[in-house]
C-alpha cells in the first residue's frame, strides 16, 4: 500500500508552521518571567549557549529524523532504533496528547477570559472584586476573583468545545489546512505583539523597564538552578520533545535544508520571546507590577491587571492581549494534534476523517475534565476547582518529565542506535551550513549528560526531598482517605499507564506496513 | 511552548493578602508613574508611612519572588526614613513591625502596610547594550537563516 506523502506548498508555509508550533502561551508570558527570575540580562548567557549547545542541535535531529524517514516521530524513531525507538516514540506522541488535552482546556479559559472582556469594562473585570458564588461568599481581587468566578462554571466547557472543533477544522486537509493557518495566524502574532510592545514602551517609564529586564545581576551565573531553568526553558520553548517537528519535517522534500530550517525556526521562536519580554516589561515596570514565574498567573492575574491600569485603551488591548494567547495557542494546539494524527495515519493508514473525528471527540472528553468546575478548595488555599487541581498536578508530570525524558531517549536511540552520523551526513547532503562531528558530540555525550542530571536534580529537588508533588498542597484541603486525597497518586499513575501503558501497546500492535510484510513473506514461501 | 502552574497558590496569596496591604498608605519621594517619575538607584528617597508605629521598620525587597532577590531593612522613625536604592526595578516596600523571638533575636515581621515600586536604572546603557545585542544575535541569525533558505531556489 503506497501512497503520496503530504507536502508542504512552499518553504515558507514550513517555516511559518514550525516557528507557530513553536510559539505559544510560554512565549508571550513564561520567556519574560523566567528571565525576570533569573536575574534578567544575565540569563540570556545560559539562554544562549542553552540555543546553541541544546535547542538547535535537538531542533536540526527532530528535522532531519522526519525528513530522512519521511515518517511521524514513532515510526521514523523505529526506523532509527527499533521497537525500542518506537516504543519511545509513542510515549512522546502519548506524553504530547496529555499535554494538548490541558492545553485546550488552558485556551477555553482564554476565549472565556477574552468573552468577559468583550461583555464588560476591564476596569470591572480586572479591577476591584468580585464576590464568589462559593467560599460563604468571598470576595477577592480581580482578575483573579474574575478567573476563579468563570473557572467555576460550565461555561469555560463551551470554550473548550470551540477550539476543539478549531483544532479539528485547522487540521482537517493535514498541510494544506494548517499551512493556509499559519499564514493568517503567525503574521497576525507578530503584528499584535508590536503593537503591544508600541504601548508598552510609549508609556511614561517603559523604556526602563526593557532596560531592567536586560540588566545583568552577574551574581546568578554561579548558580545551578539559574543554568538548569536555562536549559529547560529552550527545551520546552522550541517544542522539543513532542513529536511535533519530526511530523512537521516529514512533508518536506528530502532535499531541503534542514540547518538552516532549524536555525530559521529557533531564532524566530526565541526573537518572538525576545520581543514579548519587551513588551511584558516595559508595562510592567511602568505600572509597578510584580511578574511570576508562572504561565497561568501571568496570563490570568499579572498581564490583565497591567493592562485594566493603561491611561488609554484598555478594552482593545484586553480583547487584543486575549486573541494574541488564541492564535498562538491555537499555531501550537494543531501541530500537536498533527503530530498524534499523523502517528496513527503511518502506522495504521486510518483515514484522516475517522481518525481526526475519533482523536476529537477523546480529545474533547480529556480537556473537559481539566475544565471541570466542581469547587474542592473553597477558601482557595491552593488550585480551586478539581479541573484545576487536576491540571496542575498532570502538567507536572507531563511537562517537567516527558519532554526531557523524551529528549533524552531520543538523542541516545539516535546517537548510539542508528549513529546520529548517519542523520549528519544525510542533513549535510543538502545543507550549506555543514554538520561537523561537534554534532555527534553533542547528540551521544552532551545533550544526554545535561538532561539527565537536570531529570535526577528535578527527582530529588521535586520528589524526594519535598514529597510527591501536590501531596502537601492537596492534603492542605481535602480531607484525608477520601479518593481526592488520592489524586496526586492517581496522577501520575494516570499519566504512567497513558503513557508507558498504551506505548507498549501500539509498539505491539502491528501496523499496515508489517501486516504486508508479513503477507509478502509467507507468499513468497509459498 | 511553556506552561505550567507552579507558583499559582503563591500568586493567589499574594492577591489575598495585597486586598488587605496594598491599600498604598505608603508614599515616596519622587515616585510618580503618571509623570514619569520614579526613585532613581543611589539618589536618596523619603519613605512615608502613612501611620506611624512604635518601632516600626521599612523592609526592602529588590525583585521580589526571583532567584536574585535580597533584602534591607531600614529603621523608621515617625513613620518615615531615607531611602537610597541599592539596584533598579521593582522593589516591594513593606512597613511593618519585627516579632521578637524566644532566643532574642527577630522571630519574623508583622507587615503593616506595603508597596511595590519600580527603580530608575542609573546606568540604563548596560541594559539597552545588552537588549541590542541579543536582538541583533536572534534577529540577524533568523534574517541569515532566511537568506539562505530562500536563495535555494
Amino acid at each position: 500500500m503506497s501512497e503520496t506523502r503530504a507536502q508542504w506548498k512552499s518553504k515558507f508555509g514550513f517555516i511559518l508552521a514550525a516557528s507557530g508550533s513553536a510559539i505559544g502561551l510560554g512565549n508571550i508570558v513564561f520567556f519574560p518571567a523566567n528571565a525576570y527570575k533569573y536575574g534578567g540580562g544575565a540569563f540570556y548567557l545560559p539562554y544562549f549557549i542553552a540555543l546553541f549547545l541544546v535547542g538547535i542541535p535537538v531542533m536540526i535531529l527532530e528535522f532531519g529524523l522526519g525528513a530522512w524517514a519521511k515518517k511521524s516521530f514513532p515510526l521514523a524513531m523505529r526506523q532509527a532504533g527499533g521497537k525500542a525507538g518506537e516504543f519511545a516514540g509513542w510515549f512522546a506522541i502519548l506524553n504530547a496528547a496529555f499535554i494538548t488535552l490541558y492545553y485546550v482546556t488552558i485556551l477555553g479559559w482564554v476565549v472565556g477570559m477574552a468573552g468577559e472582556a468583550l461583555a464588560n469594562p476591564v476596569n470591572e473585570i480586572f479591577m476591584g472584586k468580585t464576590k464568589l458564588a462559593w467560599g460563604a461568599g468571598m470576595q477577592i481581587p480581580n482578575p483573579a476573583g474574575t478567573f476563579f468566578a468563570m473557572i467555576s462554571t460550565w461555561l469555560p466547557m463551551a470554550g473548550v468545545l470551540f477550539v476543539w472543533l478549531l483544532n479539528g477544522l485547522l487540521v482537517s486537509k493535514g498541510t494544506k489546512t494548517i499551512e493556509a493557518a499559519v499564514k493568517i495566524f503567525v503574521p497576525l502574532m507578530w503584528l499584535t505583539m508590536i503593537i503591544l510592545i508600541v504601548r508598552g514602551v510609549t508609556l511614561p517609564g517603559g523604556m526602563d523597564g526593557v532596560s531592567y529586564l536586560f540588566s545583568p545581576d552577574l551574581n546568578v551565573l554561579g548558580r545551578m538552578d539559574v543554568w538548569k531553568g536555562a536549559m529547560s526553558q529552550m527545551f520546552f520553548t522550541l517544542s522539543l520533545g513532542f513529536g511535533v517537528m519530526t511530523a512537521y519535517a516529514s512533508y518536506l522534500p528530502k532535499k531541503s535544508d534542514h540547518s538552516h530550517n532549524a536555525f530559521t525556526t529557533s531564532l524566530l521562536n526565541c526573537g518572538f520571546e525576545w520581543i514579548a519580554g519587551v513588551a511584558i516589561f516595559s508595562m510592567l515596570f511602568a505600572l509597578s507590577i510584580q511578574p511570576k514565574a508562572s504561565t497561568l498567573s501571568m496570563m490570568f492575574f499579572i498581564v490583565p491587571q497591567g493592562i485594566a491600569k493603561l491611561p488609554m485603551g484598555a478594552q482593545a488591548f484586553a480583547i487584543g492581549f486575549f486573541f494574541l494567547l488564541l492564535i498562538a495557542g491555537l499555531t501550537s494546539s494543531i501541530s500537536l494534534v498533527e503530530a498524534l494524527v499523523a502517528a496513527m495515519q503511518d502506522k495504521f493508514k486510518l483515514s484522516r476523517a475517522k481518525t481526526l473525528a475519533f482523536f476529537g471527540i477523546l480529545g474533547f472528553l480529556g480537556s473537559a475534565a481539566f475544565a471541570l468546575p466542581k469547587v474542592i478548595d473553597p477558601g482557595l488555599g491552593s488550585n480551586g476547582t478539581l479541573g484545576l487541581t487536576l491540571l496542575d498536578l498532570m502538567d507536572h508530570w507531563a511537562f517537567s518529565y516527558g519532554l526531557l525524558i523524551v529528549g533524552l531517549v531520543e538523542c541516545l536511540v539516535i546517537g548510539w542506535g542508528i549513529g546520529s552520523h548517519r542523520i549528519r551526513d544525510f542533513i549535510n547532503q543538502n545543507s550549506k551550513f555543514h554538520l561537523g562531528r561537534w554534532f555527534d558530540v553533542l547528540i551521544k555525550f552532551l545533550i544526554p549528560l545535561l538532561l539527565a542530571v537536570i531529570l535526577l536534580m528535578n527527582i530529588v529537588q521535586g520528589e524526594v526531598l519535598g514529597g510527591l508533588y501536590g501531596s502537601s498542597a492537596v492534603t492542605n484541603y481535602v480531607p484525608k482517605g477520601g479518593i481526592l486525597s488520592s489524586l496526586p497518586v492517581i496522577i501520575l499513575f494516570v499519566w504512567l499507564l497513558g503513557t508507558l501503558g498504551l506505548a507498549f501497546l501500539l509498539t505491539r500492535a502491528k501496523g499496515v506496513d508489517e501486516v504486508d510484510a508479513v503477507c509478502s513473506e509467507e507468499g513468497g514461501m509459498q | 511552548m511553556k506552561l505550567v502552574s507552579q507558583g499559582f497558590l503563591m500568586v493567589l496569596l499574594l492577591f489575598l493578602l495585597g486586598s488587605a496591604t496594598v491599600l498604598g498608605q505608603i508614599s515616596v519621594e519622587g515616585f510618580q508613574p503618571q509623570k514619569n517619575l520614579f526613585p532613581i538607584v543611589g539618589k536618596t528617597a523619603m519613605v512615608v508611612s502613612g501611620k506611624a508605629h512604635k518601632g516600626e521598620r521599612l523592609r526592602v525587597t529588590y525583585r521580589p519572588q526571583s532567584a536574585v532577590s535580597h533584602v534591607e531593612i531600614l529603621n523608621m522613625q515617625k513613620g518615615r526614613v531615607a531611602w537610597k536604592p541599592a539596584a533598579p526595578g521593582l522593589v516591594k516596600l513593606e512597613v511593618g513591625v519585627p516579632i521578637p523571638g524566644k532566643a532574642g533575636g527577630d522571630s519574623g515581621f508583622d507587615v503593616l502596610d506595603s508597596k511595590s515600586i519600580s527603580v530608575r536604572s542609573d546606568r540604563p546603557a548596560l541594559g539597552f547594550g545588552i537588549m541590542i545585542l541579543a536582538g541583533l544575535i536572534l534577529f540577524g541569525g533568523a534574517a541569515f537563516s532566511i537568506r539562505n533558505l530562500l536563495a535555494e531556489g
